[in-house]
């Protein structure tokens, strides 16, 4: 029974392995530093859940226009659409955002670029 | 398949001065500090009274002014520090000090992250401790209450920083080893803190040398097992926060140096225990005898433990920042 237990409880560590649950952006559509077509909408996957009130994202060109962004936050809190209100033309972007962890309480920072063709 | 239902982001951006983020960042950590400082009071002290000092006799606790005042001061250290900690957390989260105040902010902090909601259960249960520390006499029933109400403090601090910061089946591993890590510093430094106040009035009367010795003793089986839960304990909680393969990263991280810095501070506290336990606690007990004179032992034993609690709360503090900055595996 010890031996059983003492398993589960490695299994269970080593499930999580090292990665904490510290909020911070895993993965974003489009990638960072990618150059494509004009997305319909940026989709940004962060490693926890997020909390709406103290969450933001700001899209800007390469010459310093913001775009204003239409954001939704689905339910998991982990994954946020951001919807350009205009069509993004031609160009270079970086999109910057400040996240609050459900979790912790921390608050972390990003930004990212790409470009459109 | 409906979709699933969703939520907006205000679309405005921030605007934050640096200075004004530093700021509020220091008084998250102090306000942080104040709140480890009186759950340790609450649990730890009350604990003492129950188990290290006689329960009649003028060396009781009850029978004693200072231990109802300093689980009073604990209640109110706790009280004030989770409320203003959550304002002050709630404007860092939003960007500025006013900000922490509008209800929309403090609502949000309280019903969506783990730190207001456990602010606020903090709040109420100092809040209750201080009306029947303040309302009722002296008891071993009240010391028993002042300690539920302080381990229900001490584990909600679990979730004020990273110990609610896993996710998955091996989170409540990692929720419980901080909450037993937690619990067990409570024991340790809010016995600290008692010790302190006993050896703060040179008594001069045997009876109560008597009762700090045999206080002392009481105390070393409970200090040794204090200490082997925090340190399994901090090693669950390393393997979340620091990862078996990020070791190297310890020089090179805020966390890692800050952690180091604690871990100096936790060996300077054991060495220092040490030392009480197996030099300056029988040496008092050899000065007990009716022809030595226990002076040159209390002194000794004032010396080590003022050191020892100076220790500790250089470790409250650095606790206190640690839960602020992000852990290595968050690999920021």
């Amino acid at each position: 029974m010890k031996k059983l237990s003492a398993a589960i409880i490695m299994a269970a560590l080593c499930m999580a392995g090292p990665a904490l649950a510290h909020t911070d952006l895993v993965k974003s559509i489009p990638a960072a530093d990618s150059t494509g077509p004009a997305p319909k909408a940026l989709i940004l996957t962060f490693s926890g859940k997020v909390v709406p009130a103290f969450t933001r994202f700001d899209l800007a060109m390469g010459n310093g226009m913001k775009i204003a962004l239409t954001t939704v936050i689905a339910a998991d809190g982990k994954v946020i659409t951001c919807t350009p209100r205009q069509s993004l033309a031609v160009g270079s972007y970086k999109l910057t955002w400040h996240a609050a962890s459900a979790a912790d309480g921390h608050r972390t920072d990003g930004s990212f670029s790409f470009g459109i063709k | 398949m409906p979709p699933p239902p969703q939520m907006g982001i205000a679309p405005t951006g921030l605007s934050r001065s640096g200075s004004n983020k530093d700021v509020l960042g220091a008084t998250v950590i102090v306000l942080r500090f104040l709140q480890y400082s009186g759950a340790m009071i609450l649990l730890g002290s009350s604990l003492f009274f129950l188990y290290a000092l006689p329960p009649e006799g003028h060396c009781a606790a009850k029978s004693r002014a200072w231990p109802r005042s300093l689980l009073a001061c604990g209640a109110v250290l706790v009280f004030s520090g989770a409320l203003l900690g959550l304002v002050a957390q709630t404007g860092l989260l939003a960007g500025s000090f006013s900000e922490g105040f509008t209800p929309d902010n403090l609502a949000a902090a309280v019903t969506q992250m783990n730190f207001g909601a456990s602010a606020i259960v903090r709040a109420t249960a100092a809040a209750i401790l201080f009306f029947l520390l303040a309302f009722l006499a002296p008891s071993r029933l009240l010391w028993m209450g002042s300690a539920a109400g302080g381990a229900v403090i001490s584990a909600s601090l679990a979730w004020m920083g990273h110990g609610a910061g896993t996710e998955g089946p091996a989170g409540l591993f990692h929720l419980l080893g901080d909450i037993a890590h937690v619990l067990a510093a409570s024991v340790w430094i809010g016995a600290l803190v008692a010790f302190v106040f006993l050896l703060l009035p040179d008594s001069g009367d045997t009876q109560s040398d008597a009762a700090l010795y045999n206080a002392l003793r009481r105390f070393s089986g409970i200090g040794a097992a204090a200490v082997a839960v925090i340190v399994l304990s901090g090693l669950i909680n390393s393997w979340f926060l620091v990862g078996p393969d990020r070791l190297l990263d310890f020089c090179t991280t805020a966390y890692g140096r800050v952690l180091l810095a604690k871990l100096v501070a936790f060996a300077g506290m054991l060495g220092l225990a040490a030392l009480n336990r197996y030099r300056l606690t029988p040496a008092l007990g050899q000065a007990l005898l009716p022809v030595a004179s226990c002076a040159a032992a209390l002194l000794a034993l004032r010396r080590s433990l003022f050191l020892e609690m100076l220790a500790a709360l250089a470790l409250l503090g650095l606790v206190a920042w640690l839960g602020t900055l992000p852990p290595i595996t968050s690999g920021l």
